[in-house]
């Protein structure tokens, strides 16, 4: 690692854990990339890769991701995989290790988004293939994005998170509302069963609501909606409560889309995980993609934006597959 | 399962004696050493006949003797792996000595005799590293290691000084083990534990018994550490297979049974063995759906057309 800026982070980072075996390796595809690994026991116990990102950066958004109404839409990954552990987690297919992988050359990233903006504004999500609020108090990132957003005039970014607890003190003071909170809100069968680690519902609100207070902007993702026993007392229970605890009005706008898998991702997931119900759910599959029949998907999703049309007008409601149509 | 590689006897002879273990004298290209109980069983002595159990139960442990370097390592385990049809639910613990590079570091305790785990293994001859998952609180300390094809002497131990300044040991089997490993496990499946008996080996050792003694001897220091690892191992197989089997015995033969009386296509096999899966571990009552179907004249059905209106049955109260 020749870059003394990466070095510097490296060993900020290797400080945080003073009783940590230290593995030199050449290239993190060595770890990340073996054959046959199990992701669920490596979630047990994981391994953090400190690497340096070569290649390409910044990645035009996909297709099955919501752009949210921006015509530039773009992703970048600072890390692969994520301190929490939901179960019906798309990385859990996608990458080959359930190890983390924390790249060092932030200052890359920053000069790829940089020649992107010199050609037209961007839209960035910067925590797509990972939760970087978990592990803000090791990297400070999200930190460090929303300074590098507030100097550059036409980028937005988006921080997706399902953390609670959020330390918002390490924060840049006042967000300027171009740095977009995105919690993902679950109800609390879902956060107990499925989405290991992750914050409470409790907590997400708490966050939330402290967030809108610094100033940030706020989206609400009910995005995987996962059908559970009873879903609808479930969702029923923790829209009652957002709604009375959070100002909706506040709320820059809410994205909806029920459960969707790649069938190579589900694939691998019902091979590594034969214990796990919502992985092990019998979805319907259509050119590749798995999800719940037409009928569930219809009866959730309509359910869920009807409830939210009751707080938030339509042109701020972002459902998936409207935007696919 | 546990399977164990050991290069020579005496470094498997105090495993051997720890874990109780007999010599299986129907192989002979790889000496084996299993439970006793398994060879009754696989015998037929144990009063069964062996037709009935030879090839469908498992020793639960295997510890063999692959001889010494690369080349005999891999062609041993894949030999044992093959034979017991090693896979997802089993683990491989690679065990030896192993000589430590660097000599005796000042300020440093005198190496030799210590156990290590290694996390980083190169193959010296095609300059490749390879990585087991670090997943078992061992209390073992850890060390990475180089695997070469010939003893180390004393004269190639001071070469390494400088060659393999970033590794710890030097050995003959692990990265072997570990490739022909991979072909049959994930690398959260395979340990390798060192004991380190030298550092280097002078070139007018002539007395082969003192040595074997030694090497037992530094292997009889640490039983109690690796009979605490093997233990380790042995639970993680059996959480592991476990794990794998979602449905119970008398379960899994009602699925088949209800599948044949439906005459299910082979698609329509896999989506109401998803289903029935999918209900087992969400607690929903599957057999109540399937025996008010039975009670009902639906099944068992005359043709895979009727089937259809089985699985769209089971599949709306499961699934929705």
């Amino acid at each position: 690692m020749a870059d003394p800026l990466c070095r510097e982070k490296a060993e900020e980072i290797i400080r945080h854990f003073p009783k940590a075996e230290i593995i030199k390796i050449n290239h993190y595809k060595d770890v990340f990339n073996r054959h046959k690994q199990n992701c669920v026991r490596q979630h047990e116990s994981q391994a953090l890769i400190l690497a340096v990102k070569q290649g390409k950066l910044v990645y035009p958004g996909a297709e099955v991701c919501q752009n949210m109404g921006h015509k530039h839409f773009y992703y970048t990954s600072c890390m692969m995989n994520c301190l929490f552990d939901c179960e019906y987690c798309y990385l859990k297919g996608m990458y080959p290790s359930g190890n983390m992988v924390i790249f060092l050359n932030l200052g890359d990233i920053f000069k790829e988004v940089e020649d992107l903006l010199s050609e037209h504004p961007v839209y960035l999500c910067v925590s797509y293939d990972t939760d970087l609020m978990a592990i803000e108090a090791l990297t400070g990132y999200v930190g460090e994005w929303i300074r590098f957003t507030e100097e550059h005039p036409d980028l937005v970014i988006e921080v997706r998170t399902k953390a609670g607890n959020i330390d918002f003190g390490k924060l840049p003071a006042k967000g300027t509302g171009k740095s977009i909170f995105a919690f993902t809100v679950s109800p609390d069968y879902v956060v107990e069963h499925y989405e290991h680690k992750t914050g409470s519902l409790s907590d997400r609100i708490k966050s939330i609501k402290r967030a809108m207070e610094l100033g940030f902007t706020v989206r609400l993702c009910f995005d995987p909606m996962i059908y559970c026993p009873d879903w609808k007392t479930e969702y029923g229970k923790m829209m009652d409560r957002i709604t009375s605890e959070i100002d909706m009005d506040r709320i820059h706008d809410v994205s909806v889309g029920s459960f969707r898998l790649s069938e190579d991702y589900l694939k691998a997931m019902r091979r590594n995980m034969p214990g796990s119900a919502v992985v092990q759910y019998p979805y319907q599959n259509d050119h590749g993609v798995y999800h719940y029949s037409e009928k569930l998907t219809n009866e959730m999703e309509n359910w869920m934006v009807n409830r939210l049309r009751e707080f938030i007008p339509d042109e701020r409601i972002f459902r998936w597959k409207e935007q696919e149509g | 399962m546990v399977f164990i590689f050991t290069a020579l006897y005496p470094e498997a002879k105090p495993l051997i004696k720890m874990f109780g273990l007999k010599k299986r004298t129907d192989r002979s290209r790889f000496q084996q050493f299993v439970p006793e109980d398994y060879i009754k069983a696989a015998s037929g002595t144990d009063g069964m006949e062996k037709e009935n159990k030879e090839g469908k139960i498992k020793p639960g442990m295997v510890l063999a003797i692959t001889g010494v370097g690369p080349v005999n390592a891999a062609a041993a385990v894949s030999s044992v792996l093959t034979e017991y049809n090693a896979g997802s639910g089993d683990q491989l613990l690679s065990f030896g000595t192993a000589a430590a590079l660097h000599g005796r570091k000042e300020g440093s305790e005198n190496p030799e005799g210590t156990m290590f785990l290694l996390n980083k293994l190169l193959d010296q001859n095609s300059d490749r590293c390879f990585y087991p998952d670090m997943l078992i609180d061992a209390m073992v300390p850890e060390a990475s290691a180089v695997t070469g094809s010939s003893v180390l002497s004393e004269r190639a131990a001071a070469f390494m000084d400088m060659a393999a300044r970033d590794y710890d040991l030097y050995d003959m089997e692990a990265a072997a083990v570990y490739q022909t490993g991979a072909f049959y496990m994930g690398p959260h499946q395979m340990s390798f534990m060192r004991v380190v008996t030298d550092m280097g080996v002078s070139d007018n050792v002539s007395d082969v018994r003192m040595l074997s003694d030694r090497v037992t001897g530094s292997v009889e220091k640490n039983v109690e550490q690796i009979l605490g690892y093997v233990e380790k191992l042995r639970e993680i197989s059996l959480e592991d297979e476990k794990r794998m089997k979602i449905f119970g015995d008398g379960e899994e033969k009602y699925v088949e049974k209800v599948i044949a009386d439906a005459h299910f296509s082979k698609v329509m096999k896999d989506s109401f063995t998803q289903y029935v899966k999918y209900a087992a571990l969400s607690g929903i009552n599957w057999r109540r759906i399937v025996e008010k179907l039975y009670d009902e004249g639906v099944l068992p059905t005359i043709d895979k057309r009727n089937g259809k209106k089985v699985l769209d049955v089971v599949r709306n109260v499961i699934s929705e």
